[in-house]
């Protein structure tokens, strides 16, 4: 019969206290990072040791055995559902896309001031009353002062409301510049973090040690990324090293395999924040065109009754001036005292098609807004949930924690029971066997 | 699903959050009254609001125009009637002039009476509103008539219009102004002048005359006369018909605004203390989750 160590059962009992300890410091460390941005719990595999094989004469028969030597961390699994990260990604980048949309555009909205009697449409409605009591006196020098006077407020009006929006435009220029073409800043600063970290990790995995704590501060770079634009990511060399493809630049941001940083490039396609800043000027420059149009129908329409001089100069909302004086303003063409005929004309333009295009401009800007500021809501609940779902799959849970505290806890406690036991079976052994007659 | 602390306490904050949104938006349409905080609120209301202030600030225009024209047709009624008795007068002098019995003298009395009656219809026929002469056509700064000199007519044709609602004008003036006439056309003055002249001519033909042919020729100015102030009492009947539909117009414009803009307060302040009921559960449910005891309140 082929013999045993006789201190194979210490070794076992020592394997499992080893083995419980390092779960118990794995929990110490989750329950520590309960509330850290980004960290996915982590657990310690267990698996049972290599078996101790005996070719033959363990048992009755004579033939061998595999005998159990105890528990050994088989790995440190980090919990992540990288499904979900890409799903969240993706939502993430419309989410930081549709907020700065409904951030930019609310921004629009409020320099309207609509509806307002010291709004342009305020405005445009006293300059039409200004014509009605001309019209009532075409010879009243007030009347034609008040005239020349809300056309002025109202060609000023529109040339501040089309600065105003021509600054905002301005402003997301502005960002986006901030946000690109500064290689220390935002995007090049986040492309460098993951070049340092990619780096890193490669270091570990090479030397087959899984990096869990900066797998995540990775995934963390990149969803704070994908805020901004469309990330893409591969591992082409099977490293562990992303290569990390940004808004449709034509190269990889964060090259894996030679940790190459190219910032700032031109982006074709950036989505995110970066894509929003991008079409709300765009936008903004719709809205500027079709102020200009009421603004040009505006001096058409009175200019082409007013005659010579024109009323108005200028054919967009920044150049828009009234052109004519208390002696040039004329209320009626043929210059008779009581000939209104100019007065009567402009007043029937009142609530016509320059009235209409200001109103249709501001359901325009307004229904914009509300539709972002929808969309934003949605995908804010959209991105909301994921994050549950990656929370429900990464996240720490203390009573989870509590239990596997207990659990290796006890485990510990029974492993040094185990021990001791077997410690008592040697002193039998040891200290009293053979001692007959001492 | 796994259920974490994480995934609890930002649910309770995000509730929290859309919760006191909530009250803060039904607090503001209370105090406030409207219904619209921004354009994006309501933007298909906002643009309604917008046509609405435009349809009410020009009605108030119209009815400010109705208003003024209202003062010219009362002002042109004035002047008409001052006419009107003046005409009067003058055909009792007529009627006086016109009997056989009275001395020359006495006629030439009542000569100089028309003389001043002319004058009083000249004056009447310079009659201004707002500044502006009403019977000189569209010479409105120009007095149509010298009260001391010739009967000739300084004002023109042309007419006086006004706009009282969208497409909708009227005129001011109209064979008002023509009532007195240019002198030598058979109008109210010349037919003065003429009595005037056949009462200080004295022969049996002039008395004659007083008698038929002017007699006949004043009662046709006084029908001119009657016929003007018909049509100014027409003019001023449409403006008070427009004005009171424009009333009308306002006050009706005036409710179909108030509903788009301005919140329904007993509405408003139910769905206040309803938000604020959510809100009340919402911090409650924030605070119990909060307090609630883990395992670790259990384990020795």
């Amino acid at each position: 019969m082929t013999s045993i160590s006789t201190f194979s059962g210490l070794q076992t009992s020592l394997r499992g206290l080893l083995a419980q300890q390092r779960s118990l410091d794995v929990t110490a460390h989750n329950i520590a990072n309960a509330q850290t941005e980004g960290y996915s719990r982590q657990e310690a595999v267990l698996g049972t040791s290599t078996p101790y094989t005996i070719s033959s004469g363990v048992l009755a028969s004579g033939a061998g055995a595999q005998l159990g030597q105890g528990v050994d961390v088989l790995e440190y699994r980090r919990m992540r559902d990288s499904f979900l990260d890409l799903q969240y990604r993706a939502q993430n980048m419309a989410l930081g896309e549709k907020t700065t949309t409904a951030d930019g555009l609310s921004r629009v909205e409020d320099q309207l001031g609509e509806p307002g009697d010291d709004a342009i449409s305020g405005l445009l409605g006293k300059f039409w009353d200004s014509w009605g009591a001309l019209e009532s006196n075409p010879t009243d020098g007030a009347a034609k002062a008040a005239v020349i006077s809300s056309g002025q407020a109202l060609a000023g009006a529109l040339k501040d409301l089309d600065s105003r929006l021509g600054s905002l435009s301005d402003t997301a220029s502005a960002e986006y510049a901030s946000l690109t073409t500064d290689a220390g800043n935002d995007v090049g600063g986040y492309a460098n973090q993951l070049a340092s970290l990619n780096k890193a990790i490669k270091e570990q995995m090479a030397v087959g040690r899984q990096p869990n704590d900066l797998l995540d501060q990775r995934d963390l770079v990149l969803d704070k990324l994908s805020e901004l634009g469309q990330v893409s990511t591969s591992d082409t060399d099977g490293d562990g090293s992303l290569d990390i493809s940004f808004g449709g630049a034509a190269t990889p941001l964060v090259d894996g395999s030679t940790g190459t940083v190219t910032w700032p490039q031109t982006l074709t396609s950036p989505g995110g924040k970066l894509g929003a800043l991008q079409a709300l000027q765009t936008t903004i420059a719709g809205y500027r065109s079709q102020l200009d149009a009421v603004a040009n129908n505006l001096a058409t329409g009175v200019n082409a009754i007013h005659g010579t001089p024109p009323f108005f100069t200028g054919t967009t909302a920044s150049t828009l001036t009234v052109n004519v004086s208390i002696s040039t303003l004329k209320a009626g063409t043929s210059g008779t005292a009581g000939d209104n005929g100019i007065a009567r004309a402009v007043g029937a333009l009142r609530n016509g098609t320059i009235d209409a295009g200001y109103s249709s401009f501001v359901r325009q800007v307004a229904s914009d807004a509300s539709e972002a500021n929808r969309a934003s809501t949605t995908q804010s609940s959209i991105v909301t949930t994921l994050d549950e779902r990656r929370a429900s799959v990464s996240g720490v849970s203390l009573d989870e924690e509590m239990t596997n505290m207990i659990r290796f806890q006890r485990g510990y406690q029974a492993s040094s029971r185990a021990m001791s036991t077997m410690d008592e079976m040697l002193d039998t052994l040891i200290n009293r066997t053979g001692r007959v007659g001492l | 699903m796994r259920i974490t602390e994480g995934i609890i306490s930002g649910r309770n904050l995000a509730d929290l959050q859309r919760a006191n949104a909530a009250v803060a938006k039904a607090s503001m349409q209370v105090s406030t009254g409207n219904r619209m905080e921004r354009p994006s609120d309501d933007p298909q209301g906002v643009q309604k609001a917008l046509n609405l202030r435009g349809d009410l600030a020009a009605t108030a225009q119209y009815m400010d125009t109705a208003g003024a024209s209202q003062g010219w047709a009362q002002a042109t009624d004035d002047a008409l009637s001052d006419i009107n008795d003046v005409l009067q007068r003058a055909r009792e002098a007529v009627v006086q002039g016109g009997n056989g019995t009275m001395s020359q003298k006495d006629r030439n009395d009542i000569a100089t009476q028309i003389d001043q009656l002319i004058g009083q219809a000249k004056a009447s026929g310079n009659a201004t509103f707002d500044g502006q002469y009403i019977f000189a056509g569209q010479k409105t700064d120009t007095a149509p008539y010298d009260p001391d000199g010739a009967d000739t007519y300084n004002g023109d044709t042309g007419s006086i219009v006004r706009t009282i609602g969208p497409g909708v004008s009227v005129q001011l003036n109209g064979s008002m102004g023509s009532v007195l006439g240019n002198g030598g056309d058979g109008k109210a003055l010349q037919v003065l002048r003429d009595i005037a002249t056949h009462l200080r001519g004295g022969t049996a033909a002039d008395t004659n005359a007083l008698r038929t042919s002017d007699l006949s020729a004043i009662d046709a100015s006084m029908a001119d006369v009657s016929t003007a102030r018909a049509e100014a009492g027409a003019l001023s009947n449409r403006l008070t018909t427009a004005t009171n539909r424009l009333t009308d117009l306002q006050t009706s414009t005036e409710k179909v605004r108030s509903g788009v803009e301005y919140v329904d307060l007993a509405e408003a302040i139910s769905t206040l203390s309803s938000q604020q009921a959510v809100y009340q559960a919402a911090l409650q449910a924030t605070g119990s989750s909060l307090s609630q005891r883990t395992l670790m309140d259990f384990l020795g």
